[in-house]
């Protein structure tokens, strides 16, 4: 199910709180970015989400798993996360076709700064892809096609 | 021991199904179940998500085990099979991943003998139709391999729906037992549970 428009990304995206934050607080903010990645995307030009997930944890011991797949924002979720969160590490995967996964990036690095960026808060992103992001996927016979067949 | 793939394509559930269902798995069987989980990205998700609910995992991450981390799987198969000794491993591959390249890479396979493979697909009730038009030929790879379908997320669809499914399914000439699901709400997942347990 590799095609040449298949694009895979891997980031990891950290968030630094000033102040503690409330559970629900962090969820929600959870769940819009990954809303707004997965609407981006499918903005961008994806012709179809594969699949966007991540696991977030948090320094107080909660965490949390969201899944995408598919571009009108809505996102599952399931695990809490604890009051008093004041650091998070989220490790996001995102598998789509139709789009390249430079654009991904831009998409990823576009919703974790307008959600997550503050004067409250620090984001940094890590992109885990950075040595081997060209997946030399060998399912030969759908290689040297566009339509997915 | 025995093999149990637990295929599928992205997002269709598979992790999700395997948390679902095996704790009754062990509960009924009393065996010894291991996991190897296949992800594409550097870092998996899947397996950090299987350990926080206290599985034993054993990951395979950056590439897919059908193709290019084939010797990779057979390795670490080898290696789970010598060291926790279990009665049934359970595989998670990718969601682009043919099982049927898993089955024949099982060739160069050099461990203690695996008395019995089984391909269990899953497939997402949502997005059926239009994966279908998609990515038909290897989407029919994967429900061609199945032993047994798991339409899933049917709490988000209608009857109709589920109808439509079956029915294409038999079309692209499945041969596996069909069965409709909710990993979320819990739907047949007895049944899935049974059909885990026969003859294990």
């Amino acid at each position: 199910m590799l095609t040449p428009d298949f694009a895979a990304y891997a980031g990891r995206i950290h968030v630094r709180f000033k102040k503690p934050r409330s559970g629900a607080h962090v969820q929600s903010l959870m769940q819009d970015f990954m809303s707004r990645t997965a609407i981006g995307c499918g903005e961008a030009g994806a012709s179809l989400i594969g699949h966007i997930k991540c696991i977030v944890e948090a320094d107080n011991g909660g965490y949390l798993v969201c899944s995408a797949t598919d571009s009108s924002g809505r996102v599952r979720c399931r695990g809490s996360l604890k009051d008093g969160t004041c650091d998070i590490d989220l490790v996001l995967n995102v598998l789509l076709y139709g789009m390249d996964r430079e654009r991904i990036e831009e998409v990823v690095a576009r919703s974790s700064k307008d959600l997550m960026e503050s004067e409250e808060s620090k984001v940094e992103i890590e992109d885990l892809d950075v040595e081997e992001h060209d997946h030399d996927h060998e399912h030969g016979e759908d290689d040297d096609e566009h339509d997915h067949d | 021991m025995e093999l149990l793939i637990v295929a599928g394509f992205l997002g269709s559930g598979k992790t999700t199904m395997i948390l679902s269902t095996i704790g009754s798995l062990i509960e009924r069987t009393k065996k010894k179940v291991v996991v190897i989980v296949n992800d594409f990205g550097k870092i998996g998700i899947d397996g950090r998500i299987m350990d926080k609910y206290g599985l034993k995992v054993q990951e395979l991450s950056s590439g897919c085990i059908c193709c290019t981390l084939g010797p990779d799987f057979i390795q670490t198969l080898k290696q789970v099979a010598e060291n926790f000794k279990p009665d049934i491993v359970v595989v998670e591959p990718t969601g682009i991943a043919d099982p049927e390249s898993i089955i024949n890479s099982l060739g160069y396979y050099q461990g203690p003998p695996v008395s019995r493979t089984r391909i269990f697909v899953i497939v997402d009730a949502v997005r059926f139709s239009v994966l279908v038009k998609a990515l038909e030929r290897p989407l029919k790879a994967q429900i061609k391999a199945a032993d047994v379908i798991i339409i899933n997320k049917i709490d988000e669809v209608d009857e109709t729906t589920v109808r439509d499914i079956k029915k294409t399914l038999t079309d692209l000439h499945a041969t596996g037992t069909i069965i409709a699901t909710s990993a979320t709400d819990g739907t047949n997942m007895d049944k899935v549970v049974d059909l885990l347990v026969s003859r294990c």
